[in-house]
């Protein structure tokens, strides 16, 4: 015996004050069932109070509703993390975790790039510098100094090795001023590396489950 | 959120509130509901294994008709079995609107069979041992 539209809205009433309508997946799983179990009572011959109160005893009552939802909400979360695990060789097929490492590696080359250039910079006038009458020195703690080694020193050796030293530091400061300075830098954006592919796979991931796995979305 | 609502609604949830699984109103019923525990999931997956797709209702009602009105799914435990056997992936969902209504369907994941049949055969060679234990010399094979 079909139930009326009243009794119907009875039963929807019943599972929200139970607090346990909140995920419309539930919600309909519990209405259907409690429509249908009400509707085999009163075919039984129950009344429709007595059908209505046996089907929600045997769902263990309102608390017993809210444990569904409870398990529900548990049971998705595990679900959508075994997807988000599923995901990783999807995604790492694609070339898009290109993206992020691209960044990262670009702004790992602004760092590295004008380090390497004063590398060069420095081998090459310490070779030059030796030969106007300047040596090098490591001091305590690994200072790097100049020493004499000729006397009187020529101007022209002078002048040229003030301009050596701004080439060489010039860059090397500025680009410590803008990123900072070497390893820790180096770490800091191998982190910012990661943390952009986790949001860009966290995307991809949303997108795709969406796209191929609706039930979900 | 849930806790919330609940509150509001006045309802006391005890602690560790936990609804017997399945309840077995045979001769000899009161087995001991720890002798029962974890069937429900091996009866989900055997009922989805020879059908296409059920929902809930119909397995309880499939249960009942079975043992004879023997054994009895509970229906508040029967839900969180089947979201959890969904959560593992073990079983997917399709829903259709019956009589005004949305109806949610089980089913067990087409590349996921294997390991529902697995699940079967181990509880089938427990059970098979356990035979064997309480009757010793006697062959019992079941099918």
């Amino acid at each position: 015996m079909p139930l009326t539209y009243d009794q119907q809205k009875n039963i929807l009433s019943l599972i929200d004050n139970a607090g346990a309508g909140t995920y419309e997946e539930v919600r309909n799983e519990l209405y259907d069932h409690l429509v249908q179990a009400v509707e085999d009572g009163m075919a039984r011959g129950s009344s429709s109070p007595n059908a209505k109160r046996n089907a929600l005893a045997e769902m263990g009552g309102e608390a017993g509703l809210v444990t569904i939802e409870k398990g529900y909400i548990k049971a998705t979360k595990r679900k959508v993390w075994h997807l988000f695990r599923a995901f990783l060789p999807v995604y790492f097929k694609s070339v898009r975790w290109l993206l992020p490492l691209a960044l990262g590696l670009t702004l790992n080359l602004h760092i590295w790039f004008p380090l390497i250039g004063i590398s060069a910079y420095v081998y090459i006038f310490m070779h030059k510098l030796k030969a106007w009458g300047y040596g090098w020195g490591f001091g305590w703690g690994g200072v790097l100094y100049q020493t004499r080694t000729h006397y009187p020193l020529s101007l022209r050796a002078d002048v040229l090795r003030q301009k050596a030293i701004m080439l060489v530091f010039i860059p090397y400061f500025s680009t410590t001023l803008l990123f900072g300075n070497g390893l820790p830098v180096a770490v800091n954006i191998g982190l910012a590396t990661m943390v952009l592919t986790l949001i860009d796979y966290s995307l991809a991931f949303v997108s795709h489950a969406r796209k191929n796995w609706l039930e979900i979305a | 959120m849930v806790k919330a609502k609940a509150k509001k609604a006045q309802i006391a949830i005890p602690k560790n509130w936990r609804y017997a699984e399945i309840e077995y109103l045979g001769p000899m019923n009161d087995v001991p509901p720890q002798i029962l525990k974890g069937s429900l999931s091996i009866i989900i997956l055997k009922l989805l294994s020879e059908n296409d797709a059920m929902y809930g209702y119909e397995i309880c009602q499939r249960v009942k008709e079975i043992t004879a009105g023997q054994m009895r799914v509970t229906e508040g435990a029967l839900y969180p079995a089947l979201h959890k056997l969904e959560g593992e992936g073990l079983l997917r969902i399709h829903t259709a609107v019956v009589e005004g209504r949305t109806r949610k369907y089980y089913a067990i994941v087409p590349d996921q069979r294997g390991r529902a049949v697995n699940r079967l055969a181990q509880m089938q060679v427990f059970l098979e041992n356990l035979q064997q234990v309480l009757n010793p010399g006697v062959n019992v094979t079941l099918t």
